[in-house]
């Protein structure tokens, strides 16, 4: 399968190991990337003209013809969002007006999470892909804002189950994680760091409680106020978290047999050497840990 | 709670009637904006009672839309809570109206841009926006440069947290990496966001006008759907 990738800008910067590891994830489960050529920011939220917004996510799906993937719950919003005004006849217009190559038709538009659970739902044999099955860890399956927003998409934007779902396809337990689905305020948190920083204590404090060996994010924004942030939140409020954030390829990955470097797992701030050592510990000495990070 | 709704009552009542021809601008320009559907708002609360920031908000979302259709564009284009919204779509996706809250918001924000308005938040945006149009792209370390000096506050914050991304290879200080990635299609990118403009002289006319009724219209069925 050739899907057409949409990267994202948070994939070349603080994101980059999931670039790396949906790269390596997609490889493995014989998916073809091409990355869409010469691609624009989709404006995130930052963007409140919502013509203009539109337009930047039409620019970016009519340079392909393939379904377009990204990893990014940010940008896999903005674009579907983008698609439901561009229903509009005049909106269309207003958009063409402004872009090179016309937007026409809609595309299929998938979140990684889609293309990795699609992947192993039609394999003949799961368990010949999962050859290290993620067993004896619990994963807290933390889904952010966007993935499901708006509406009408990938799963139900108030019961989602699709994470609980991959987890257990890759043999590890969800946890029962109250705050799954509260926003990590990352939009804010350059101007109102505060505000941000009291809900994310909230979020890391109560998926500890639901005993998670680590988190697994959807999302790069989430992902940066969860891990990358971690250290500061942890001086902020002088408790230790010491929770480790995996991106779901990175879970993935380590379930489908990839290496801790190809996965990019010693580009997380908190150490994901604990979730390392349980999972060769449980798989015996196959990998000689040379990979722990 | 009585006392709480026949106050409220008589609040609105009392705007109404003394709405100015400038309350009447910007409650159209809102709600042409953000959707006429905002006009069907019932009060009900669910937006606030979903949105994640509520709690440090001065303003409710709730209240935010009434004060929109009172046509209190001081006291609404001056609340704290327009910055606060992190688009999460809660309220989207809860509104037994359809409409779309966050839509508001964004609204709100463009007005207040168009006023002249500033705030750290503004800035913010400002620089986000600039750097899409200019380069295509979004470099964290021009945005964060670009905001510390714009918003010396922030300094702490911006250099604590580059200094646990920074050794991780996330951000990146050489020359090109400061001067950001660029994609040749920034001819494209100015004019998308000349479209903005655009949206000034379609809005004084009947078409833009029925443009933006109908662009409600797929997104709330879609909700609609996702509701079931």
């Amino acid at each position: 399968m050739k899907l057409a990738y949409y990267p994202g800008c948070v994939a070349r910067t603080t994101g980059r190991e999931y670039e790396i590891s949906t790269r390596a994830a997609c490889k493995a489960l014989g998916i073809e990337l091409e990355e869409i050529d010469d691609w624009n920011c989709c404006g995130a939220t930052h963007v409140s003209n919502e013509v203009v917004s539109t337009a930047l996510a039409a620019r970016n799906l009519v340079r392909t013809d393939l379904p377009v993937m990204t990893s990014c719950s940010i940008c896999y919003s903005r674009l579907r969002a983008a698609m439901i005004r561009l229903k509009d006849r005049k909106v269309r217009e207003r958009v063409n007006e402004a872009l090179e190559k016309k937007y026409e038709e809609e595309k299929e538009v998938l979140h990684v999470i889609e293309t990795i659970t699609k992947a192993l739902d039609e394999a003949k044999d799961p368990e010949e892909i999962v050859v290290r099955p993620l067993a004896g860890l619990k994963v807290a399956p933390y889904y952010g804002c966007l993935l499901t927003r708006p509406g009408g998409g990938i799963d139900s934007p108030e019961r989602p189950t699709i994470l609980e779902n991959l987890i257990r396809t890759l043999g590890a337990e969800p946890t029962d994680f109250r705050l799954k689905m509260k926003c990590c305020c990352g939009p804010i948190f350059m101007p109102e760091e505060e505000a941000a920083a009291e809900t994310l204590i909230r979020i890391l404090r109560n998926a500890k409680e639901s005993g998670a060996d680590f988190v697994v994010a959807l999302c790069p924004l989430c992902h940066l106020m969860l891990d990358a942030n971690q250290p500061l939140l942890e001086k902020k409020f002088g408790e230790e978290i010491s929770l480790p954030i995996l991106y779901v390829t990175q879970m993935a990955g380590l379930a489908l047999g990839l290496g801790a470097e190809e996965l990019g797992l010693s580009m997380n701030s908190v150490s994901t050497r604990p979730v390392l050592e349980k999972l060769e510990v449980k798989e015996g000495a196959e990998e000689e840990g040379a990979e722990v990070c | 709670m009585t006392e709480m709704a026949t106050t409220m009552k008589t609040e609105t009542v009392a705007s109404t009637a003394k709405m100015t021809p400038e309350g009447e601008e910007f409650r159209e320009k809102v709600l042409k904006l953000a959707g006429e559907e905002v006009k069907t708002c019932i009060q009900c609360g669910t937006c606030s009672g979903s949105c994640p920031t509520s709690s440090l908000m001065d303003i409710p979302i709730r209240k935010l839309i009434k004060l929109v259709l009172e046509g209190e564009k001081k006291a609404a284009l001056e609340s704290r809570s327009i910055w606060l919204c992190t688009s999460c779509l809660l309220c989207t996706v809860r509104c037994p109206r359809k409409i779309r809250p966050m839509a508001v918001v964004a609204a709100l924000k463009t007005i207040y841009e168009e006023e002249g308005m500033k705030s750290k938040d503004s800035v913010f945006e400002g620089i986000f926006a600039r750097q899409i149009r200019s380069h295509g792209r979004i470099s964290e370390f021009l945005l964060s440069t670009e905001y510390m000096i714009r918003s010396p506050s922030s300094a702490v914050q911006i250099i604590t947290f580059g200094a646990e991304l920074i050794p991780k290879g996330k951000i990146e200080l050489s020359f090109e990496a400061a001067m950001g990635e660029r994609i040749e299609g920034t001819e494209e990118m100015r004019r998308i966001f000349d479209l903005a403009g655009g949206e000034k002289e379609a809005e004084t006319t009947e078409g833009g006008e029925e443009k933006a009724k109908k662009a409600e219209g797929p997104m709330a069925k879609e909700s609609k759907e996702a509701a079931k």
